[in-house]
């Protein structure tokens, strides 16, 4: 009887193009519209050094402090100027051929001449406004003691264009969008779990009232047709998480079976609770299918599905989210295989899944072995 | 008896839908249950079949209790609701296989069964076709080879011929015939009292979730005081008299009611009494003319109409 069940439920499922769309489809539309928009993104954010020049007058041969930090942010493969010395007019001259950013011109005070504002422009002006800030304070520190070591007191430009990640992995935060896409695309799964509740519930659809007249157990049938559901959303999520490594590109560790296995759990809780939507309440199947897409839509928005800041703002304010919120757990699950050297948050993510899972798992029973039903 | 139901009670808040409802139904019948929408026909075949609570009262199905469990007793039952029941991913042929295989788990066996359904609704060119390409009289007959291809021994159908076109009507109607001549007992509701009449050996009619009256078709006009129906249409003529017309005939002994609408008269006799002669006699000896004039036995309409004031057809939709 389970493979008879499974496999018509399979083949259903498999011909429904609505669920299919929504569950299967969807996700990976949004992921090829998120990797459009990061790309795009990131070329942004991908640093190159700011073109400057430095008008080669009186105060820049006199400065020796200005000339060793000018060296020191324009040497190396991290060096955040590419700097010329110049001659006002030559200078003037590349600015308008927007061959520079801008130009210094070093005196008592740093002049900024600029064609254009923007980030590379500000970048210069907060350069020249620290510098002034420093150089200020350090004459003022010699003035006053003569004796003290200058180079203890010169700007620290190390960190002015590196991050130090904070662990072996480099941090990614479009990846935060990714993994709630995951959760997303899970929680969608809850279409399946929907489907499979109205067609087995007599109160729900008139094939839930042929089948329950039919001389299988009830619950039993449920279970095989469920099977089939999250057989296929399963292999959607797999299919979903190779599109995005193998075609976006996206990292999540080189572990995959714990890969896996967070896909397993949440699929399955993506499933059941869909079905935990439908199967409670007495509204229509259009008002509990709203509850079902609002509910993943929120749930996914918290785990930071459209804004990836949100993730921690709600655990921040409400730290219960972090574990009630499946998508959440979802996510960090993938976050934490990417992210974390140890597997401990990943565990943890796991078997909150788990308990998550059992407790929708015995709504869920507790009303499908309901035998009759008020109305109908 | 395959079906006994007694002093059946089903509350919906605070209305009562089935009144200390009580049904018989013997082994080879086609058992017709009539009522109009909403007397509480269906929700009478969902407690039948264990799916809805009931306050009070006992249901058996082949003379053992009817339980959600029951599976013996489900084993031998063929439902077809009036919402089609079928599966719009699958083809005809996988939906009747679906269903018959919750019933029969030999492949072979279910594969002859499901040929034979589909042979005994006529689908044979349409094994292929998914139920949204189907018409609405094809669809119908799909529904019921869902329900009857595992071969059952009562088959419940509940309003099989809502909303379709007449050649599938008479395809569905001799379907049910052939299936009872095969052996099955069926109980057939509708609301459709020609249907009723033409296939159904016993009725029970229904209003208010109770039976108000059951027995043959014979036996429940019998049951009534109005017996066969003339109707008289007049020429232009004696229009202009037709009220007058109509009292005169009122007063003839064997009519009980008369009527009239503008251009012919009803007139309504007594149970086994004849008036159709002196009917027309009268008319002969006014000098009245008249065109056509014909008589009608009562129907199962003009049954329900005398024990409830309703007419069957009047209420659907509401």
């Amino acid at each position: 009887m389970f493979r008879h069940i499974f496999y018509y439920r399979l083949l259903s499922g498999l011909r429904d193009r609505q669920t299919l769309f929504w569950a299967f489809l969807f996700p990976i539309l949004l992921a090829t519209l998120f990797s459009f928009a990061f790309t795009d993104l990131n070329a942004d954010e991908i640093f190159n050094q700011v073109d400057i020049a430095v008008i080669e007058n009186d105060a820049w041969t006199q400065d020796q402090m200005f000339q060793q930090v000018i060296n020191e942010l324009s040497e190396g493969d991290d060096a955040l100027f590419s700097t010329q010395l110049l001659t006002v007019s030559q200078a003037d001259e590349l600015l308008q051929d927007d061959q520079i950013t801008g130009y210094i011109i070093p005196g008592s005070t740093l002049e900024i001449v600029i064609k254009y504002s923007g980030m590379r422009q500000s970048m210069l002006k907060v350069f020249a406004d620290e510098y002034m800030q420093t150089s200020a304070t350090i004459a003022k520190i010699l003035q006053d003691d003569p004796q003290t070591d200058i180079r203890v007191l010169m700007p620290d430009t190390s960190g002015m264009v590196e991050d130090k990640p904070a662990s072996s992995s480099a941090p990614d935060n479009t990846y935060v969008y990714y993994y709630a896409l995951i959760a997303m695309a899970c929680l969608y799964g809850g279409f399946w779990g929907f489907r499979e509740v109205m067609a087995a519930k007599a109160n729900l659809s008139a094939q839930g009232a042929r089948v329950s007249v039919s001389p299988v157990n009830k619950l039993r049938q449920f279970i095989y047709a469920m099977s089939a559901a999250f057989l296929i959303h399963f292999a959607s999520i797999i299919v979903l998480l190779l599109y995005l490594t193998q075609i976006i590109g996206i990292n999540f560790g080189s572990q995959i079976g714990y890969i896996v296995l967070a896909s397993f759990f949440g699929s399955s809780l993506g499933v059941s609770i869909g079905a935990l939507i439908c199967v409670v309440g007495n509204h229509g199947e259009g008002v509990k299918s709203a509850i079902l897409i609002g509910f993943s839509m929120l749930m996914s928005f918290f785990s930071g599905l459209m804004i990836a800041d949100i993730k921690y703002v709600v655990i921040k304010r409400f730290p219960l989210m972090r574990w009630i919120n499946p998508a959440n757990l979802i996510s960090d699950a993938f976050y934490s295989l990417y992210y974390y050297d140890t597997m401990q948050r990943y565990w943890q993510n796991i078997i909150a899944m788990l308990v998550f899972q059992l407790i929708v798992g015995s709504i869920i029973v507790m009303v499908m072995r309901r035998q009759r039903y008020a109305s109908i | 008896m395959v079906v006994k139901i007694e002093n059946l009670v089903k509350r919906y808040g605070d209305l009562l839908a089935l009144d200390h409802f009580e049904l018989s139904v013997k082994q080879g019948e086609i058992f017709g249950l009539l009522g109009p929408n909403g007397s509480g026909k269906t929700t009478a075949i969902l407690c039948m079949l264990a799916l809805l609570k009931f306050s009070k009262g006992s249901v058996e199905l082949f003379g053992r209790e009817m339980r959600p469990d029951a599976y013996d007793i489900k084993r031998d039952i063929g439902i077809i609701m009036q919402n089609v029941a079928v599966y719009e991913e699958l083809t005809v042929y996988e939906n009747i296989d679906y269903f018959c295989g919750l019933y029969v788990s030999d492949k072979s066996d279910r594969q002859a069964l499901v040929e034979e359904a589909i042979s005994f609704v006529g689908l044979e060119d349409f094994r292929k076709f998914y139920p949204k390409k189907l018409s609405g009289g094809l669809l119908r007959r799909l529904n019921i080879a869902c329900g009857i291809a595992h071969k059952p021994k009562l088959i419940i159908l509940d309003e099989p011929t809502v909303a379709v076109d007449p050649q599938s009507r008479n395809k569905i109607l001799e379907g049910i015939v052939e299936l009872n001549r095969q052996g099955a007992t069926i109980i057939y509701t509708s609301h459709y009292m020609e249907e009723v009449e033409q296939i159904c050996s016993r009725v029970a009619i229904m209003d208010k979730g109770k039976v108000i009256a059951s027995g043959t078709t014979s036996e429940l006009k019998n049951m009534i005081r109005t017996g066969e129906k003339i109707t008289i249409e007049l020429l232009d003529t004696a229009i202009a008299d037709i009220a007058k017309t109509t009292d005169k005939i009122s007063t003839l002994p064997s009519v009980l009611s008369t009527t009239h609408n503008g251009t012919s008269i009803q007139a309504r006799s007594e149970q086994n009494r004849h008036s159709l002669s002196s009917v027309i006699q009268l008319l002969n000896q006014d000098s009245i003319a008249y065109g056509r004039i014909f008589c009608e036995l009562p129907t199962l309409n003009d049954v329900f109409l005398e024990m409830t004031g309703k007419h069957l057809r009047d209420q659907q939709g509401v």
